[in-house]
């Protein structure tokens, strides 16, 4: 690893910049072309607050909506994230941020509550969840205390907070939410430009979701650079994985159109080409784009709130040879790492940044990422299955070390004795192995019914140059009828699992990896079945006490002596006459025949 | 060939020989007249000749002709003959071909005849053999004949064998008949038997009674049954049986209504705990409580001796009492230096106001003044108004009447508002001011233990960006929330949005010449507030918002004002108040002193939505007027409540009452009763405090949560649910009730009837 990730240097920059930053705002844009025609737009808006105004209530750069949640709340750390899709680490490399900023597929929340007791602080998280879904308009009042976990050691605070306070770490995830619009929509409304101009302006509904991955988060800590000068630091990022050829499509016009056959690229090598037949080339140049064409906007000038005299908000990863046409009035400064330009933008000037489509020679290297991870469910049956989670170590030098962390619903019950490891090298050889080889310590917390989920955390380290395979065995339970959700046979969604690396290189913060969400599928019941419970038993039981009541009360009597009886009362003499007139009726019938 | 040959007919012949002579004489003529034979002759003669020859020509012709046409004739005649002839014969065929047919038809007909099957054939019939045995003289006669015979036989025998079998089936039946009756015999047999032993023992029976009553019946009733024929009836039941089917089926009753019901009265019954429905109807209708206000008003007469002083209050009270139409309302003059060492009591009224008199020697008449930041009231007066003892009404009282009585004129109109508001007749006031009451009353905020106020600047560009807020509130508004405090708690939140523009569908400014400046119609004021994109959302906690909107407008809208008021601020009722500030150079700082007039503005606009009256101006009073009418209006509105609750319970008897509702309810009841004791006694601060806890406790009653679970599960529900269980069971024992219920009825009938 000789070369520094961008991000992980803007990562390293955006801290610097804002343990040293005073009540500001600022806010900034990197993109970065991504193999297989992708494009990362990594949008960050950072403001802080003094934390005098702050208690008083007096918002200015930080918005009052979240403030009053977070002051209501008790909360002194927010981390609050919504994802959807999944980075595909094999081509596009390292995540941005360092996963930091990512969460898993749906929402994420983890918050530190300063409260005396762990009830206390349950029902701060409730007040937070509440007020969060209203505010996000995302169900994050589901998060219930199924779905709390505390974890031990898969997170950090971030900010400096007094050694006083009472901190409890609370965390929740709605693997099944959707994150749409109505997410961005009060998302946006939390900046102080709104959308309206600066980096955010670019920020459209149709296309952020339309991307093939993204994630917006919110971070809130307290900040204090000097004692006694604290600041609450309030951190938005949206990253998004845009297709190129996908967003370019007019938006009237979205249907994919095949290339005219007179555009097409061939290979004349092949010994079947000819005028109708061809070997399409894979094209060469790098993919021309622009910020129109990308997010159907251009950029509406600089937020006037930010320090412009140092902001270069719009930060472009491309080799320095590849030519880039801005709007005139923007100043593009050139990094002497040979891959990075900023520029600088004019308040209420719109900006677009147009790339052409180009033959490159060099490419901007992208980091191997330093592990890989995957986790399926295995087995069949509605009963019993299996959970494995892969751990790939690429690196053929340093081992790896970090904290898997798992929460799983109080439904799927986990047989940890059947935890079972085995560990394939680069030969292939697969070898079963005891998991306390690569399982330093652990943290087990297992699942009331009902009431909390299972937790895990296990602090792991993978060895070089290989591939460790953990699986655990487990059991399916039985909902009650009520519990069913309405789409109850699509299965129900398990959290994904969230890896913490620890920092290397020299970096104060971590790694955060996830793995993609799983769907489970229950025995699901019949749901008419009590109805039909109901009436079965009733008909069973009315049958019984009907033959048992009638051997006790009725008196026993000889045929005979019944039809005397019968013949006696009003209704044996009306069955009587009824039976003569039907004789009679059948006698003149036959008659007739 | 020649032509003879051809002709045979000797009819023709002569004309063919006529012919050939006439071809003759023609060659002749032809002879005579040819000229190259014989020059020597004498034309003349053989002119002769000529002629001659050609007169046998002629002749010969003619009688051509005439055989010509007669050989014709007979042609025709010939072809005649044919037809005719031809005709015959035609006819002849015919007659042939029917012969044909109809011997064809007839062969047709005699092979169908000989080859038809008649039934006597396959009649199976004796053999030949064994009829001639049996009829000998048949012996000699022909086969038809034979068999004629045969089969009258056969018919004979059959006839005979039919007969037979009738009369074995009558006998066959005449038995079954027998046997049946026999059967019967024996089983009649059976039950007399079975009586007659019955009989026997109630004869026994009834004869160690020695009841002379029962027995004839008995022996009647046997007699009856003995000599009823078939079908008969089955023997009484046994007292036992009988006695156990009715202890089965009391059993059973029993179980269902000692145990089941209860059980199901137990699971399915709601809790409803007891209430005191009357008092609340009472409170909600103004009957236990009728608001009173006697304001204390304390007068220090610094300068007059006890005498005079006592003599000048006994007249201005009379004056006040006088004037005033309001007798809820109504003021009490009260001397301060009366007691000034004795200690208050603990039922001591709150003094409204303090009167000071002060003489004052360059006076014509009286003048009052209030002063600013004390509940005093300063009245100066000449030395020679001074009423003497005997006098009953003097300028000084009827001034300080007066003036007392402006003083607390709109807050009498407000509370008469608010007593008629809830039915409670109050005085009469004129309609202006019970009109501006009533607009004021509704542009007010429900009252609520906690506001919440939210400052919001928003500004349509990028800049103002900040504001002195913190002092703004500091100075302005502080001050007035410090002086609520009694009241209700506040809290304050202030931001800063920029880039709010005004929704859409929300009518532009319009820009007005004569005043160059933009101008918003009065009407869409209401549309100025952009709710949907503004983040005004209220605060979290129990209690309202007001929201207090600076907007700055943009460089090119500037200045903004109202059209034609060109007022610059207004106020929404029951949601907050609007300022339009237009700082001159655009600033991207506000600064304290341009804030003022807007907080200033936000300041009285947040007395107004509290419900504070406009007048008096000094604030302590118009605070102790707030009091008052809060205090007021919130004993109506927890009466009221506690009314719709009462209401509520009686109408929905689905619905569960928690105990802690009637807990609420008693505290609420409690409170308020206390609440309208210190409104007597003119204790409005402590009235205050007990209406505020009544009306939390009645809102909590009213909303209480559990109330509302249980309506959505109608009796019916569980009726369809368990139907078909309670169905079948039910259907037998009811009827076995009713079976039982009949037969002990007419017993007991019968009982009566002997």
């Amino acid at each position: 690893m000789t070369v520094l990730s961008l991000l992980t240097l803007l990562f390293v920059v955006a801290l610097s910049s804002f343990t040293s930053a005073t009540s500001d705002y600022h806010e900034s844009l990197y993109l970065q072309p991504l193999p297989q025609s992708s494009l990362l737009a990594s949008f960050n808006f950072r403001g802080n607050e003094s934390q005098e105004s702050f208690d008083e209530r007096h918002f200015r750069y930080f918005p009052r909506a979240l403030g009053q949640i977070l002051q209501h709340a008790n909360t002194k750390e927010l981390h609050l994230r919504f994802t959807t899709g999944r980075w595909d680490a094999e081509s596009w490399g390292p995540r941005p941020w360092n996963g930091s900023k990512e969460g898993g597929t749906g929402v994420e929340l983890w918050a530190w509550i300063d409260a005396p007791n762990d009830e206390a602080a349950s029902a701060k998280w409730i007040t937070l969840t509440q007020s969060l879904s209203g505010l996000f308009c995302a169900s994050l009042n589901f998060i219930d205390s199924t779905r709390t976990t505390r974890p031990v050691a898969s997170f950090e605070l971030m900010g400096d907070h007094p050694a006083s306070s009472n901190l409890h770490l609370l965390h929740g995830t709605l693997p099944g939410e959707v994150v749409c619009t109505e997410n961005l929509t009060p998302f946006l409304k939390l900046l102080p430009c709104k959308g309206k101009a600066g980096v955010s302006s670019l920020l459209d509904g149709h296309k952020l979701f339309d991307a093939s991955w993204q994630s917006m988060s919110v971070d809130v800590s307290p900040v204090c650079p000097q004692p006694g000068e604290c600041y609450v630091h309030v951190d938005q990022t949206v990253d998004i994985v845009l297709d190129i050829d996908r967003s370019k499509r007019p938006r009237g016009n979205p249907i994919p159109r095949p290339v005219p056959s007179d555009q097409l690229a061939c290979d004349t090598s092949k010994p079947y080409h000819s005028d109708d037949t061809c070997y399409p080339l894979e094209s060469t140049s790098e993919k021309g784009w622009s910020l129109t064409e990308i997010f159907g906007r251009t950029l509406s000038g600089a937020c006037p709130l930010t320090d412009n005299a140092s902001q270069e908000p719009v930060c472009l990863r491309v080799p320095h040879e590849r030519e880039v046409i801005v709007t005139p009035g923007a100043v593009e400064t050139k990094r002497p790492d040979g891959f990075t330009r900023c520029f600088t933008l004019k308040p209420s000037t719109p900006f677009d940044l147009t790339i052409p489509e180009q033959e490159v020679t060099t490419h901007v290297p992208l980091d191997e990422p330093v592990l890989s991870a995957e986790r399926t469910i295995v087995g069949h049956g509605q009963e019993r299955g299996g959970m494995r989670i892969i751990f790939d170590n690429p690196s053929d030098s340093n081992s790896v070390d970090f904290i898997y962390f798992e929460t799983l619903p109080w439904f799927l019950r986990p047989y940890v004795h059947t935890l079972q490891a085995s560990i394939t090298g680069r030969d292939g050889l697969r070898q079963q192995v005891p998991a306390s080889q690569f399982i330093r310590e652990s943290f087990y917390r297992p699942a009331i019914d009902r009431e909390r989920g299972t937790q895990l955390e296990l602090a792991m380290t993978i060895p070089p140059a290989s591939t460790v395979t953990l699986t655990y065995d487990f059991e399916k339970a039985i909902l009650r009828y009520t519990e069913y959700p309405p789409d109850a046979n699509r299965g129900f969604n398990v959290a994904p699992a969230v890896i913490k690396l620890d920092a290397a290189n020299g970096q104060n913060h971590p790694i955060y990896i996830r793995t993609t969400s799983l769907l489970l599928p229950l025995p699901t019941p019949d749901f008419s079945m009590p109805y039909n419970v109901i009436i079965l038993t009733s008909t069973v039981v009315a049958l019984a006490f009907g033959s048992i009541f009638n051997l006790l009360v009725r008196r026993f009597v000889t045929a005979e002596e019944a039809s005397a009886l019968t013949a006696q009362t009003l209704k044996g003499r009306l069955g009587g006459k009824i039976v003569a007139l039907r004789d009679r009726i059948k006698g003149k019938t036959a008659k007739k025949e | 060939m020649a032509i003879r040959d051809i002709v045979a007919n000797p009819s023709l012949l002569p004309v063919l020989g006529l012919s050939a002579e006439t071809r003759d004489q023609c060659m002749k003529l032809l002879a005579v007249l040819d000229p190259t034979a014989d020059l020597s002759d004498d034309p003349q003669e053989r002119a002769l000749v000529a002629s001659r020859e050609q007169k046998q020509l002629f002749a010969l012709l003619a009688r051509l002709r005439g055989q010509n046409r007669d050989a014709i004739v007979r042609v025709r005649e010939t072809k005649q003959s044919t037809a005719e002839a031809r005709q015959e014969i035609d006819r002849l065929h015919l007659q042939l071909q029917n012969l044909y047919y109809e011997q064809r038809h007839l062969t047709g007909e005699i092979a169908a005849c000989e080859s038809y099957d008649h039934k006597y054939r396959s009649l199976p019939l004796i053999p030949l053999e064994e009829f001639l045995a049996l009829h000998p003289e048949h012996q000699q006669s022909d086969e038809h004949e034979l068999m004629i015979a045969r089969i009258n036989h056969e018919h004979a025998e059959r006839e005979k064998l039919e007969q037979a079998r009738q009369e074995l089936l009558k006998r066959k039946q005449a038995l079954i008949a027998e046997n049946n009756k026999r059967k019967e015999d024996l089983a009649s047999l059976d039950q007399d038997l079975e009586r007659f032993i019955d009989v026997g023992y109630t004869h026994v029976a009834m004869t160690a009674k020695n009841d002379p009553q029962t027995s004839p019946q008995t022996v009647s009733d046997h007699t009856m049954t003995t000599t009823t024929p078939t079908p008969r009836l089955p023997p009484p039941e046994k007292p036992e049986a009988i006695r156990t089917r009715f202890k089965v089926i009391a059993a059973f009753w029993a179980v269902i209504i000692f145990l089941g019901f209860p059980i199901w009265w137990k699971t399915t019954s709601i809790y409803r705990a007891s209430l005191p429905v009357p008092d609340m109807i009472d409170w909600a209708d103004g009957k236990t409580c009728r608001p009173v206000f006697p304001l204390e008003i304390r007068v220090e007469t610094p300068s007059l001796p006890d005498v005079d002083a006592q003599n000048l209050l006994r007249s201005t009270q009379h004056t006040l009492d006088d004037l005033n139409e309001f007798s809820a309302h109504h003021l009490r003059l009260k001397l301060s230096n009366e007691d000034p060492d004795q200690p208050p009591a603990a039922d001591a009224a709150d003094t409204a106001l303090t009167v000071r008199l002060l003489p004052q020697d360059d006076l014509a008449s009286p003048r009052a003044a209030l002063h600013h930041d004390t509940t005093q009231l300063d009245v100066f007066y000449p030395p020679s108004q001074i009423p003497p003892p005997s006098a009953s009404n003097s300028p000084l009282s009827t001034f300080i009447a007066d003036e007392l009585q402006l003083l607390f004129a709109e807050e009498k109109a407000i509370i008469a508002q608010v007593l008629s508001d809830n039915n409670i007749p109050g005085a009469p006031t004129s309609p202006d001011l019970a009109e501006s009451v009533t607009r004021r009353l509704r542009r007010s905020m429900k009252y609520a233990d906690t506001y919440h106020l939210a400052f919001s600047l928003f500004t349509p560009g990028a800049s103002p960006s900040s504001w002195d807020i913190q002092a703004a509130v500091h100075d302005y508004i502080t001050p007035v929330l410090d002086a609520f405090s009694p009241i209700s708690n506040f809290t304050v939140d202030t931001q800063v949005q920029l880039y709010a523009t005004s929704s859409p569908t929300a009518p532009p400014p319009e820009y007005d010449e004569t005043h160059s400046a933009w101008t918003l119609n009065k009407d869409d004021l209401s549309a100025f507030i952009n709710a949907a994109e503004w983040p005004l959302s209220p605060s979290i906690g129990p209690g309202p918002t007001i929201n207090f909107i600076l907007y700055i407008p943009s460089p090119s809208q500037s200045p903004l004002v109202v059209k034609d008021s060109l007022a610059t601020s207004w106020i929404i009722p029951q949601w907050g108040g609007v300022f339009l500030l237009n700082p001159p150079n655009h600033p991207t700082h506000l600064t304290k002193e341009t804030l003022g007039p807007a907080f200033m503005t936000f300041s009285h606009q947040l007395l107004t939505l509290l419900g504070a009256p406009s007048t008096p101006p000094p604030l302590p009073l118009r605070l102790q007027t707030l009091t008052r009418i809060r205090a007021a209006s919130l004993l109506l509105s927890a009466s009221s409540t506690m009314g719709s609750l009462a209401r509520l319970t009686e109408s929905l008897p689905q619905i569960p009452i928690p105990a802690t509702v009637a807990t609420s309810v008693s505290t609420t009841l409690s409170h308020l009763s206390s609440a309208c004791d210190h409104l007597r006694h003119g204790q409005f601060q402590a009235a205050l405090a007990s209406a505020r806890v009544a009306e939390g406790e009645a809102e909590r009653s009213f909303f209480e949560k559990s109330m509302v679970g249980q309506m959505y599960f109608p009796d019916e529900h569980k009726v369809a649910v368990y139907l078909p269980l309670l169905g079948p069971v039910g259907v037998p024992l009811i009827v076995g009730l009713l079976k039982e219920v009949k037969k002990v009825v007419s017993a007991w009938k019968e009982r009566r009837r002997r």
